[in-house]
């Protein structure tokens, strides 16, 4: 039984790891552009797409493939930014909200476009799985390489956030974005590094998404709900507070298929966020605006 | 010499005026005070100054540049400084982070202004490392107006910067404000506690329903009875 | 032959725009009129549907069906249903923020996308329900489309003019002082949640309404049918483009999508052989850019709201 739930929690933190990276974009959007971003999960499929492109298709090494689908990814954000969201962004956020589910829908039809309806996987072929604990315990070398892999991207935006003039600038748009302004932050050019920053760590999440499971056209789009309640658990604008998030939706998530039907595990996610919402919306770290 | 000058504005949020012909003049080193009932526009006249505003009619100078509509980013640039009444501190930022943002625009080395902000401030050195957002109310005034003093501004705004202060920490914010003044930075303040604010002002507005009700120099007013009767409870 | 296929199509066109034309109606009522930011439409359709076909459906093996009871029960329980879940979501969520509330509401879709699917004993899951009567069967030979048609163009037309009572009364300048300032409605007094849940449950009403004409015209209804991003998405495009606000507007914005939509589909149809399997993702892909065309150029829509009160 401990073993099993110690299995389970394993589970929970690879799904947390794609869903935390996922939230760390959402969380600075929201709290930088001041939008619910809608095309984030599309924008994960894209970057799982991308990688698809570079590694399966052109067969290019993985170390090159990742990063270059991290940057085609978070290029494509910035055009969508500058060609969409700029001329909006005078609007109500509430506009934005809809033009990001507009563009989710393009970024899909792209993909099928470009590589065609039927779902995909990087490499055939299966896995066999280190064991411990007599085979009760069991984590794929994929799992494996998923798990250093968010570390190492995490400690990376640690650094950018705590060390770069650019990096605080960031958590202070984030944190009040009015204040940033007259501060005389360039919010601007605060906002194109926000999309670097969110574009490819949701290319990373989707390729790691894709690489645990497989890829299609909607695996983002389906990976939005428990996003959502990652950034609202860890308050919105806080990198820190999704990434505690992202795990903590990741590990409910799968520890409670010992009680609900697996089927059910995106209602988890909504329970908690919509709990959140209610009893805390300010989420777990985040304060009071006095 | 006028460093600032609001030039007979009418204006507000969107299409909702909140200020109607609205006059005032900063001089060079002065320190002026905008004293006035709550909802009165206070606050909306020095958002004005940062381009935060629908300005209708009117214009706002400074150091003889037209700013009226300039973006709120490049005003910062330009040598003002402004803590706003609420919010005025990144709170998942720690005081020290608070204090280099202040000094975001600066190319050239500030750590002289930081060392001099901890010398107004000295509570904010122990606490340099602290969320902001843990702070006291008084230290987070503290913090912002640190903040505003790191970009070294020529004329610094400050939206009730006493606002739910102790008497104490009242009494010392008004002798740091007497100090960074005789450094040579211009204030323009909005105060509740108009009498002690007055006390220290060179000029002083008075404020009622987005209009100018009296101005004049802050010991003027203090005597004024009329002021006295509807503002300083006599 | 020719006429009578012409026809026979503008009469399959005329009760799909009846169709999207409530559910556009619907999600002015709540969006336009109140501000509320439903993204769960396709879950209040497919409740709509799915109850008014269990309802009237015949006995079938393996899930929930067998009362028979006629088609106006049907319609009137595809509302109820869909008010008494509007009901309980509106409760739960329209006291958050707008933003927050269209992420609550993908979260009640997504769990009914997943009820449908799973719970086989209700719904027959994946394998979807067949069966569904037809009304007007047999009624007159050969007319019973063009009086399903009639029917569901009645059905629109007695639900837009209920929607214009409604703005055009204090209950609907009250919800639209609601969108344009809150707080200020608050500060006059106004139950501003109380505002609010009614008109997001008249709203999921209408399209639970929808969901049942739905249901009954097509004959078999499953989950693939109302996969959410593209019945909620086609229906806010549809709204956004007629001009949100008025009713007019949103069942006009329906039957231009629609026939842009659908003239996509001819289009699309010519494209060489290989293209073909695409032809849904290109059509999603012109709606998807028709949607942010509008958002940079017109966004007050083809038909704007016309304002009886002063300023936004
Ligand atoms: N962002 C805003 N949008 C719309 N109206 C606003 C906004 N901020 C303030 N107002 C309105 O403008 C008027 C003046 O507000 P302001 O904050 O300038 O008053 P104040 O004199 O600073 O008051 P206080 O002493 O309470 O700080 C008030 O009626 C207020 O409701
Ligand atoms: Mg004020």
């Amino acid at each position: 039984m401990l073993l099993e739930v110690l299995q389970l929690v394993i589970y929970g933190l690879v799904l947390g790891s794609v869903i935390a990276l996922g939230a760390i974009g959402v969380s600075l959007t929201f709290g930088i552009l001041g939008f619910a971003n809608f095309s984030h999960g599309d924008l994960m499929t894209f970057g799982a797409y991308c990688a698809f492109l570079f590694y399966s298709q052109l067969a290019l090494p993985f170390w090159l493939a990742f990063p270059l689908a991290l940057l085609a990814t978070a290029l494509l954000a910035i055009v969508f930014d500058q060609l969409i969201y700029r001329r909006l962004r005078s609007k109500d956020s509430v506009i934005l909200l809809i033009s990001s589910f507009g563009i989710a829908l393009i970024l899909r039809a792209l993909i099928q476009i470009i590589w065609g309806p039927d779902n995909q996987v990087y490499a055939s072929g299966i896995q066999m799985p280190y064991r411990f604990f007599d085979g009760s315990l069991r984590l794929k070398p994929d799992q494996l390489i998923i798990l250093a892999t968010t570390i190492v991207l995490m400690v990376a935006l640690h650094l950018f956030l705590q060390k770069s003039k650019t990096g605080k600038a960031m958590r202070a748009t984030a944190d009040n974005p009015e204040l940033a302004r007259l501060t005389g932050i360039n919010t601007e050019q605060v906002i194109i590094w926000t999309w670097v920053l969110g574009g490819s760590l949701a290319a990373a999440a989707g390729i790691f998404l894709g690489l645990d499971t497989r890829l299609h056209s909607g695996m983002g789009w389906f990976l939005l709900l428990p996003i959502f309640a990652a950034a609202i658990l860890g308050g919105i604008g806080h990198p820190y507070g999704a990434i505690v998030g992202g795990l903590i939706i990741g590990v409910v998530q799968e520890v409670s298929t010992l009680f609900i039907e697996p089927n059910y595990k995106p209602a988890i996610a909504f329970s908690v966020m919509v709990a959140m919402l209610i009893f805390k919306p300010t989420g777990l770290f985040g304060q009071k605006k006095t | 010499m006028t460093l600032l000058h609001i030039d007979n504005i009418t204006g507000g949020y969107g299409s909702v005026h909140i200020l109607y012909d609205l006059e005032m003049k900063v001089g060079q080193q002065e320190i002026v005070v905008i004293a006035g009932p709550n909802g009165a526009g206070k606050s909306t006249a020095m958002k004005s100054v940062f381009g935060m505003l629908t300005i209708e009619r009117g214009t706002v100078n400074f150091g003889g540049q037209d700013i009226t509509t300039h973006r709120t980013e490049h005003i910062a640039g330009l040598g003002i400084a402004y803590v706003p009444q609420v919010n005025n501190v990144f709170q998942s930022l720690t005081v020290e982070e608070n204090l280099e943002m202040g000094a975001y625009l600066r190319k050239d080395d500030f750590s002289g202004s930081l060392s001099q902000v901890f010398a107004l401030f000295p509570d904010l050195k122990k606490k340099r490392a602290q969320l902001a957002g843990t702070l006291s109310g008084g230290q987070r005034q503290m913090v912002a107006m640190g903040r505003a003093l790191m970009s070294g501004p020529q004329l610094l705004l400050l939206d009730e910067p006493t606002a739910g202060l102790s008497p104490k920490y009242m009494t010392q914010i008004f002798s740091i404000i007497r100090d960074i003044n005789s450094e040579g930075t211009t204030i323009m303040m909005v105060e509740q506690h108009a009498k002690q604010a007055l006390k220290l002002a060179d000029n002083g507005y008075i404020l009622v329903a987005g209009r100018n009700r009296h101005e004049g120099p802050g010991k003027e007013l203090i005597e004024d009875p009329e002021v006295q009767k509807m503002f300083l409870g006599g | 032959m020719e006429l009578s296929g012409l026809l026979s199509y503008a009469i399959y066109f005329g009760t799909m725009i009846s169709i999207y034309g409530l559910l556009t109606l619907a999600l002015n009522v709540q969006w336009g009129y109140t501000g509320t930011l439903n993204i769960g439409v396709a879950a209040f359709f497919a409740v709509g549907a799915y109850s008014s076909a269990i309802i009237t459906g015949p006995q079938a093996g393996g899930y929930l069906g067998g009362f028979g009871l006629p088609l106006f029960a049907g319609f009137l329980v595809a509302a109820l249903v869909c008010a008494i879940l509007a009901l309980g979501v509106g409760l739960l969520t329209l006291n958050l923020r707008t933003d927050y509330l269209a992420i609550a509401t993908i979260g009640i879709a997504e769990i009914i996308r997943l009820v449908l699917k799973n719970e086989a004993w209700l719904t027959n899951g994946v394998r979807g329900m067949g069966d569904i009567p037809r009304p007007f069967k047999g009624w007159a030979e050969g007319a019973d489309d063009l009086l399903f048609f009639i029917f569901a163009a009645a059905l629109l037309l007695a639900t837009y003019l209920f929607c214009e009572k409604i703005y055009n009364s204090p209950w609907g300048r009250t919800q639209r002082a609601i969108r344009e300032n809150e707080t200020a409605a608050r500060a006059m007094g106004k139950d501003v949640l109380s505002f609010r849940l009614q008109a997001f449950v008249i709203g999921s009403a209408i399209m639970g309404l929808s969901g049942a004409l739905y249901a009954h015209f097509t004959g078999f209804i499953s989950p693939e049918a109302f996969d959410p991003l593209f019945a909620t998405f086609l229906v806010w495009v549809m709204l956004i483009a007629g001009g949100s606000g008025n009713n007019r507007g949103a069942v006009l914005g329906a039957a231009v999508i629609w026939a842009i939509w659908s003239g996509s589909e001819i289009i699309i149809s010519r494209l060489p052989e290989t293209m073909i399997t695409q032809a849904g993702s290109f059509r999603l892909l012109l709606v998807g850019i028709l949607l942010e065309v509008i958002l940079l150029t017109r966004p007050e829509g083809i038909l704007p709201e016309r304002l009886d009160m002063g300023g936004k």
